[in-house]
């Protein structure tokens, strides 16, 4: 039962090297001009993901997943992601420094995730980027998964404004934040008291008998139904649940909600209008997001939104902030797809961003927090 | 072949780092915490070299502990070794966990060395390793002793005491069973005469420098996948549960 043998790993990158030296950990940085070569971990969930900026320059961004492995569960099995991580971590690495043409040891510094997440998955990158920094003599920045969904728009749309509202929406994360500073300066404003946005699709289309995961099925099948079909609930948009949480999310009642409806068809013998319904519950979930964000830009006086997040990939939600927010005069600020979902370039931009502002590294002995909160961009001891 | 400076690092219980050259060993330390592995490894292994007054630059080799072992910690010493080896650009070695162990127990073992194979299950020069697997299971494997190195005989497996007991009664009878187990469940293990160990059931990471040295020469697993032995938890959905 025990696992086939590997090959012992062959002595691959790095020629020995005089100067590096672990003895002391260095200090801040002072990047140069083009900004500092940074490489970036990202192990939070299930997918493996490695790059290197310069700057606000993306050099290499390369992203193994796991997620096949899940399929057949339904949902993300963590010790399935974990072992997946440890054997995709190296050849990831391998793959992310031959695209960038970048050598370990010209390497600045190198920034991970820290949390949140799930544990046995952010353990595998943590330790690996504390092995780099240790053989590399290179600063640690253990930074947080979810700012570095909202940092990563800098690789594509350039320098962040002075302040913007920032929403993170993913299969593990709905959170509205207020950005003064990337780098130093993130407010909490709200975040999902239950499910994530992303979560909720997921489970919708698990009752909807969609394969997993069910985001981007589900996405689908609405942009065939109809929106109006059937009134779902906007949990938090009134009264005094709107006045205590004026800036969080709920979706489980939806969920919920949508189940009734998927019922109550089926008692009925009657057969489920999939595609009204995931229109329905789409432009309920779009609805909530949008509204509550385009609030607090009022509220703050900003006119900059940044979204991130796997879930921002789902079409209603893009297709409504726009139609909105250019009617509110908010310029939205929405990094193609393949930077919203997990990836090694949100670490490396975050990573790039507080070298940048002169932060000191990380100890050696930083901690894995999986709740880690939103406010905190840099890890603790 | 000349000796290199080998760093080796041990997950399976607590963290082990040790710094060798040779049979010389130049600084180790041991954390007994279970948990916690990804903040105290790396520090560990920073802390022995500057220690010994070395740098990770300095070097030649690296020997991991491949378990069996609770999963997390496992992973951190593998990922921090083939890292490390990565980044350093040196060979990175597998050894088995329990194989230290034998080696050790049987180093003090009087007549482990007479290199007898009385084969089967009669003692001998064999051991019997048995380690917490937790949820009342142990990790085991049985061995020979084998010039300067072990030959793994059965395993490694993970079962219940019970099982390995019956499965090997005269190494257990004659008090031939070495590892945390023993102590953990000695209505099952310790039966008899006195355990191998004297108490000494922790994986000494210079050990694997040892067994390396050994397999260098004369070949044996070094191989660097985990052995988990165990399958995730997961059981496929059972299907949707109604809400109504």
């Amino acid at each position: 039962m025990s696992e086939p043998p590997a090959p012992t790993v062959p002595a691959s990158r790095g020629e020995p090297h005089a100067e590096a030296s672990t003895a002391a950990l260095p200090g801040p940085l002072t990047p140069g001009p083009a900004g500092p070569l940074v490489l970036g971990i990202e192990t939070s969930c299930d997918e493996t993901g490695i790059a290197v900026v310069r700057g606000l320059d993306l050099l290499a961004d390369v992203t193994a997943s796991s997620m096949d492995d899940h399929a057949r569960f339904g949902g993300i099995v963590p010790e399935v992601a974990s072992r997946a991580h440890l054997e995709a971590f190296g050849p990831t690495l391998e793959a992310a420094l031959e695209r960038s043409g970048v050598r370990l040891e010209d390497l600045d510094a190198v920034a991970v995730a820290s949390g949140p997440g799930l544990v046995g998955s952010l353990t595998v990158g943590i330790a690996a980027a504390k092995a780099l920094a240790l053989a590399l003599g290179l600063g640690l920045y253990g930074v947080n998964h979810v700012i570095g969904h909202v940092a990563v728009d800098a690789l594509v749309h350039g320098e962040f404004p002075e302040e913007f509202i920032a929403l993170v929406v993913s299969g593990g994360h709905s959170s509205l934040l207020l950005v003064r500073d990337i780098a130093t300066d993130v407010v909490e404003l709200g975040q999902t008291l239950d499910d994530a946005a992303g979560e909720a699709f997921d489970k919708v289309g698990r009752l909807l008998g969609l394969p997993y995961p069910g985001g981007p099925h589900v996405d689908r099948l609405a942009q065939r139904g109809n929106a109006e079909a059937i009134a779902f609930p906007r949990a938090l948009s009134r009264g005094k649940d709107l006045a205590r949480h004026r800036y969080d999310f709920s979706f489980s009642g939806l969920k919920t909600a949508v189940a009734r409806v998927v019922e109550g068809f089926e008692d009925a013998g009657v057969e489920v209008p999939a595609a009204d319904v995931a229109a329905s519950f789409s432009e309920a979930v779009a609805d909530v997001l949008v509204t509550k964000t385009l609030a607090a830009c009022g509220e703050h006086g900003v006119t900059t939104v940044v979204i991130g997040g796997g879930f921002s990939a789902n079409s209603r939600l893009r297709e409504l902030a726009a139609e909105r927010f250019a009617a509110a005069g908010v310029e939205l600020r929405l990094p193609p797809i393949r930077y919203c979902t997990d990836n090694g370039a949100m670490i490396a931009a975050l990573g790039s961003a507080v070298v940048s502002a002169g932060a000191t590294p990380s100890e050696l002995d930083i901690t894995i927090d999986s709740g880690m909160p939103l406010t905190q961009i840099l890890a603790a001891s | 072949m000349a000796d290199v400076l080998l760093l080796c690092l041990d997950t399976s219980d607590g963290a082990s780092v040790a710094v060798c050259l040779g049979s010389e060993v130049l600084g180790s330390a041991r954390s007994a915490e279970q948990r916690r592995h990804a903040e105290t490894l790396s520090p560990m292994v920073s802390r022995v070299l500057d220690g010994a007054g070395l740098t990770p630059r300095d070097l030649g080799g690296i020997a991991v502990g491949t378990g069996p072992a609770p999963f997390t910690g496992l992973r951190v010493g593998l990922v921090t070794a083939r890292t490390l080896g990565q980044a350093l650009g040196v060979d990175v070695h597998g050894v088995c966990s329990l194989d230290a162990l034998a080696l050790q127990a049987l180093d003090q073992v009087r007549g482990g060395d007479s290199g007898v194979d009385s084969g089967g299950d009669s003692g001998g020069g064999e051991i019997l390793v048995a380690t917490d697997a937790r949820r009342r299971e142990v990790y085991w494997a049985r061995y020979r002793r084998d010039e300067g190195d072990v030959t793994c005989l059965d395993g490694p497996g993970v079962d219940a005491p019970a099982a390995v007991a019956a499965r090997f009664p005269a190494l257990v009878a004659s008090g031939r069973v070495t590892g945390r187990g023993v102590d953990l469940y000695p209505d099952h293990l310790h039966r008899g005469a006195a355990p191998a160990d004297a108490g000494d059931a922790v994986v000494r990471p210079e050990t694997f420098a040892r067994i390396v040295t050994a397999r260098l020469t004369r070949g044996g697993d070094l191989s660097l996948a985990p052995r988990y032995l165990r399958r995730p938890d997961i059981h496929a959905s059972a299907g949707r549960k109604r809400a109504s």
